[in-house]
């Protein structure tokens, strides 16, 4: 018989099996299973002894930051019941910069611990609230102001508010050892049947960037009568400058700005969209098809300052005839094919303003004289005259290719929250004066009057000095009418754009 | 003979099995002396960033990036052959299997946005991407969530990209564009807090929220 084959019995008789095949089915395949098998197993062996140092570890992280979580919620507990037997002004606002300090904390601890934000929301809310109203109120102290009897008595309602509430959370956090249930996010800060039926943390009144009367602000810059969708497509064609546009009507969304929303293709065919509000027909936002986006590798570098100034005299001839009389460039940022410009509204106003201490408050040596000497030759100090201010939160942005300078986006969203037209205080410190009271180090190149957003929500107007330290440039602003520090940001002009920090 | 040819067949299918194996649970790609391309400046640029590297960003592997390459796998535990394989490229934040991205930016919390718009709404239309990402810095601003980008995305549930890793995918150019757009304020949600898909949300609390607006598959709330 060939002994390439082997003979085996069947229920037909015999049959001739190749003895290739013998081994593949014999020896092969049984082995490849084997081999698999023991991999698999020791394969799914590393990987369970892995897992395990993997749930160690986070339970490590999670108990870390339960344990910091209880630590900093007894150290709010003990500064919340200093406040109450503190008078003097240093302590207090002491004591406000711990409170601060640990809502800080806790809010960072509130979102490393593994519990879903549906239990802990009100909760955080509450914290972080205690914290920013703690900082409002410090910083009252340190300007010289003083607790004024409402802020005594709403401190008394969280304190004794928080007692319970922290009491109720030291239990749980500091009791032995840190539950199960805190661990795998099983509603450790569920509130109970009988705690919904009331609300379980007190509202705290108080102007700042977290407070309710923030984020509830209702738009200024809304007016006139609510439109309907005729009237939406027709605003819309005219903000799109496209007559015959093809745009269909996508109904009103809420929201703070309640809005008409239209979508479609203009008549070169790229795609539109825009967003108008109902109350006035005002643009929202805007957002068409970049016509030069395949561009973009043409302009891999940032534009010059000859392309920007070109692409910003664009957008604000824009807006000039979308109705935005007055706007200013204040930054831009740097897409592919396109420029971000950030335009600030301006408003005229007429101050009187005091040379009184002006000639002797210069120092001949300083170098500071001679810029301060170049703004005196611009300004005639002791009389009424018009100057332009920069209103900051007055924002419309836009969108412009750099091909072609065409508009291919807008967001006004800045400028309906916050247009109307401002009161200003009637006299204001002279440039010069305040000047004075800028660090030697400021190298000033520009100062302009600008009304800069407050962290309470109002607006203050400053004195602007743009200038450079050691090769970094930074923008002070100084209060006009008293000449106080009120905010320093750093400007960082990159490959990006630029941006303030 | 027989047996000669069973036990030789069985070695060699052992040996098969065990590169089966092997190569199954390996990354096919790695980048070492030689190799060139986007991935190469992406390793330069990290290894710039974090002092381990002063040559040319030009996506050349080179020595120089092979001797930066060496110390940062003996700083950081990995084996130390001055390639780039899966470990060490999981330790320098780089996907090898992504074929590159754009180098637009790779910074802090813009490329952490841009990561979770790319998780969360790479199939959504812009608009929809840009309003995922204005989500997420509404929240920031809100004392109802962590006051930073990094908190609000990492916090516990809040996204399904980061419970599914999806998050850790290398975003396009649109998602980084989306997450700028909404970081220089563009807000098409309106100030919303939330959103999900209608189709597959469970969380009866989430859903009992009023939607203000819808963009794609998401509803706004």
């Amino acid at each position: 018989m060939d002994k390439r084959y082997e003979k085996r019995k069947t229920e037909n008789g015999y049959v001739l099996i190749p003895r290739g095949v013998m081994v593949v089915f014999g020896c092969v395949l049984p082995a490849l299973l084997v081999a698999a098998l023991i991999a698999s197993g020791v394969w799914g062996s590393a990987n369970r002894v892995r897992a395990e140092e993997l749930r160690r570890t986070n339970e490590g992280i999670y108990r870390q930051a339960y344990t910091e979580l209880a630590d900093s919620v007894y150290n709010m507990q003990i500064a919340l019941s200093k406040l109450m037997v503190s008078e003097s002004p240093a302590t207090l606002s002491e004591t406000l910069d711990d409170i601060r300090f640990e809502s800080g904390a806790i809010a960072g601890l509130m979102g490393r611990i593994p519990q879903s934000h549906a239990d802990s929301v009100e909760l955080n809310r509450f914290l972080i609230q205690i914290g920013d109203y703690a900082k409002g109120l410090s910083g009252a102290l340190r300007r010289g102001g003083r607790l004024s009897e409402e802020d005594r008595e709403q401190l008394m309602e969280v304190f004794t508010a928080s007692e319970a509430v922290f009491g109720e959370i030291s239990e749980k956090l500091s009791s032995g050892s840190i539950p199960l249930s805190a661990l795998n996010g099983n509603g450790f800060f569920a509130q109970t049947e009988q705690q919904e039926a009331g609300p379980r943390y007190p509202s705290i009144s108080y102007d700042g960037p977290y407070s309710d009367s923030i984020e509830n602000r209702e738009p200024m810059g809304l007016g006139g009568e609510d439109t309907d969708g005729d009237a939406a497509h027709k605003k819309a064609r005219e903000y799109l400058e496209d007559e015959g546009a093809a745009l269909e009507y996508g109904g009103i969304s809420g929201g703070k700005i309640p809005f008409h929303g239209l979508s479609g293709t203009l008549s070169d065919g790229r795609r539109a969209e825009i967003a108008l509000s109902v109350n006035g027909g005002q643009l929202l936002y805007l957002r068409t098809e970049n016509p030069n986006a395949q561009r973009g590798g043409e302009f891999s570098e940032k534009p010059s300052e000859e392309e920007l100034s070109r692409l910003e005299e664009a957008g604000r001839a824009w807006l000039l005839k979308m109705g935005y009389p007055k706007m200013e460039a204040i930054g831009a940022q740097y897409y592919e094919s396109g420029v971000l410009i950030s335009f600030a509204a301006v408003q005229s106003a007429r101050f009187n303003s005091s040379n009184g201490m002006r000639d002797a408050l210069i120092s001949e040596d300083s170098d500071m004289s001679e810029a301060i000497n170049m703004l005196r030759e611009d300004k005639s100090a002791g009389e009424a005259e018009e100057t332009e201010v920069i209103i900051y939160s007055d924002l419309v942005k836009l969108w412009l290719d750099r091909g072609s300078g065409m508009v291919i986006g807008a967001d006004a969203n800045g400028y309906l929250h916050s247009h109307t037209e401002r009161a200003m205080p009637s006299e204001i410190m002279v440039c010069e004066r305040a000047a004075e009271r800028l660090s030697k180090n400021l190298a000033i190149e520009r100062t302009a009057l600008a009304l800069i957003p407050m962290p309470d929500g109002s607006e203050k107007l400053c004195h602007e000095f743009t200038g450079s330290f050691a090769g970094e440039r930074y923008a002070v602003y100084l209060d006009a009418e008293t000449g106080d520090e009120v905010r320093i940001s750093r400007l960082i002009n990159d490959e990006n754009g630029t941006s303030v920090l | 003979m027989n047996r000669r040819i069973k036990r030789t067949a069985f070695l060699l299918a052992l040996a098969f099995s065990a590169a089966a194996l092997f190569f199954a649970f390996a990354k096919a790609e790695t980048l070492k002396r030689g190799s060139r391309g986007e991935l190469v400046k992406q390793v330069q640029t990290k290894l710039k960033n974090w002092g381990y590297y002063s040559g040319a960003v030009d996506g050349i592997f080179g020595s120089g990036t092979e001797s930066a390459v060496k110390a940062f796998q003996k700083k950081n535990g990995l084996t130390v052959d001055g390639i780039v394989g899966r470990k060490t490229a999981a330790a320098l934040g780089i996907d090898l299997g992504s074929g590159g991205s754009s180098s637009a930016s790779n910074s802090g919390n813009l490329y952490l946005l841009a990561r979770l718009v790319h998780g969360e709404a790479r199939g959504e239309p812009y608009r929809g991407k840009v309003a995922v990402a204005a989500v997420v810095l509404n929240r920031v601003k809100s004392a109802s969530f962590p006051n930073t980008v990094a908190g609000v995305i990492y916090q516990s549930g809040a996204f399904d990209a980061v419970s599914d890793g999806q998050i850790n995918l290398t975003p396009d150019t649109e998602s980084i564009n989306a997450a700028r757009d909404a970081m220089n304020g563009w807000d098409p949600t309106n100030g919303c807090l939330y959103y999900y898909n209608p189709r597959t949300a469970t969380s009866r609390w989430m859903l009992s929220r009023p939607v203000l607006l819808r963009i794609g598959d998401h509803a706004f709330c």
